[in-house]
């Protein structure tokens, strides 16, 4: 089988980690063996995955021949401090309406923010924009797109791709696998094996690309 | 931050989110700008961590109790269980601040509102005389009589009662005994009020 492609910005890396959690923004960092300068809002290619993400200049750097570059899913806009600022509707404040305006404030897209009222007031200190969107969208998440989504819960799914059980450990809850396409597993897919009691659902995932492709997932088990 | 080692700026990042609800869990303070029909229009007294409000309501600290703080004092807004979307305004200027004095204030209830039950003095309006009730006493005049040395009546006349009615009638009988009559004067000062508003007592 050959090497699954890690390709960023058309510059060919070495190997690559992505963390895909369930609540918050996908990290990857990519591993260069030649110097390269990169910058600004990019697109990763893993395998057959695409990810729009924002190249972290705190977290990346050159040394010699090998550069490492960490990617932020979005425009890494959630870890921006939102500024002060106080809603008002006599019929109530949307959610949606102080979620859009703080995503907008911090350079990020959400798509599908809940659709709930809150009373006549919301008062929005200075602080974190992610404290915000937490607390009035606890499930929220940044796709592969890089666009900022919710909802109550995460879709899950049958593992879409072919996949290996390497070991689980059902008292710290993770597995690890191992498989060969990117683009059939991720957060929400359900696992089943033979060598499983129960099915298990991916909550988080951390995934190692080199040669190959192993992961270490976070899972809870599902009912038989 | 530029210098900061990764471990610090990841705990750091850890530390701002965690502890960003605890913001309105302390009250903030704010000055007031605009009364408007019992809501506050109110500007952060620091700019930064709060914003400027929009109007939002009083949560006075006493049933009843609501008025219009003056513009420019400076009052608490609190977050009813720290929750962003219900601030109220709780406190108000101290008594040594420029602008304790509020333009109105009011103290209400469906029954009976109670002033003072264990005060040795309560003084409305600044004021320092004495106020009048149903049973007080009252002085309701004099009236002068003038007759004859014989006893026959010639003439009577009204004076109001204090200060100038007294002063009058003091005047009238001695012009009467001038005259060659006998004034005799009748103080009425055995009145009494005998009616109130049905709403205040004292």
């Amino acid at each position: 089988m050959a090497s699954p492609v890690i390709d960023l910005e058309g510059l060919r890396a070495i190997s690559a980690s992505l963390l895909l959690p369930r609540v918050g923004v996908w990290i990857a960092d990519v591993i260069f063996d030649e110097p390269a300068s990169l910058a600004g809002f990019v697109v990763l290619k893993l395998g057959g995955l695409e990810l729009r993400g924002t190249v972290d200049p705190f977290e990346s750097g050159t040394f010699q021949l090998q550069t490492r570059v960490r990617l932020v899913g979005g425009r890494m806009g959630w870890r921006k401090i939102a500024p002060a600022k106080h809603f008002h509707s006599d019929g109530g404040v949307k959610v949606s309406s102080v979620l859009l305006e703080l995503a907008a404030t911090v350079g990020e897209t959400l798509v599908g923010a809940p659709s709930g009222v809150l009373s006549a007031d919301y008062v929005r200190p200075r602080a974190v924009a992610s404290a915000t969107i937490r607390r009035l969208a606890p499930v929220w998440w940044v796709d592969a797109e890089g666009v900022t989504r919710t909802a109550e819960a995460r879709a899950s799914s049958e593992a879409a791709a072919a996949w290996d059980l390497i070991r689980f450990d059902p008292q710290a809850s993770e597995a690890e696998l191992a498989f060969d396409e990117l683009a059939g597993i991720g957060v929400g897919t359900i696992l089943r094996s033979p060598r499983l009691e129960r099915p298990i659902l991916v909550n988080s995932l951390e995934l190692a690309i080199d040669k190959s492709i192993r992961a270490r997932a976070w899972v809870e088990e599902l009912a038989a | 931050m530029t210098g900061e080692t990764r471990l610090l700026r990841a705990i750091r990042a850890v530390v701002a989110e965690l502890v960003a609800p605890h913001a309105f869990h302390v009250p903030a303070r704010y000055r007031v700008v605009q009364n408007t029909a019992g809501r506050l229009t109110l500007q952060a007294f620091k700019a930064g961590p709060w914003p400027d409000t929009l109007p939002i309501s009083l949560m006075c600290g006493s049933p009843g109790a609501a008025g219009e703080p003056a513009l420019g004092s400076t009052v608490l807004v609190q977050f009813i269980e720290g929750d962003p979307s219900l601030p109220v305004v709780t406190h108000f200027e101290r008594p040594e601040g420029a602008y304790f004095v509020p333009i109105s204030s009011k103290l209400d209830a469906s029954g009976t509102v109670k002033i003072g039950p264990s005060a040795t003095l309560v003084e409305l309006a600044g004021g320092s005389a004495k106020v009048g009730r149903v049973g007080d006493t009252t002085h309701a005049g004099t009236i002068v009589l003038a007759h004859t040395p014989a006893g026959s009546f010639v003439s009577g006349a009204y004076f109001p009662g204090t200060g100038a009615g007294d002063t009058a009638a003091a005047a009238a009988a001695a012009a009467i005994t001038g005259s060659g009559n006998v004034p005799t004067l009748l103080a009425m000062t055995d009145g009494r009020i005998t009616s109130g508003a049905s709403k205040v007592k004292a």
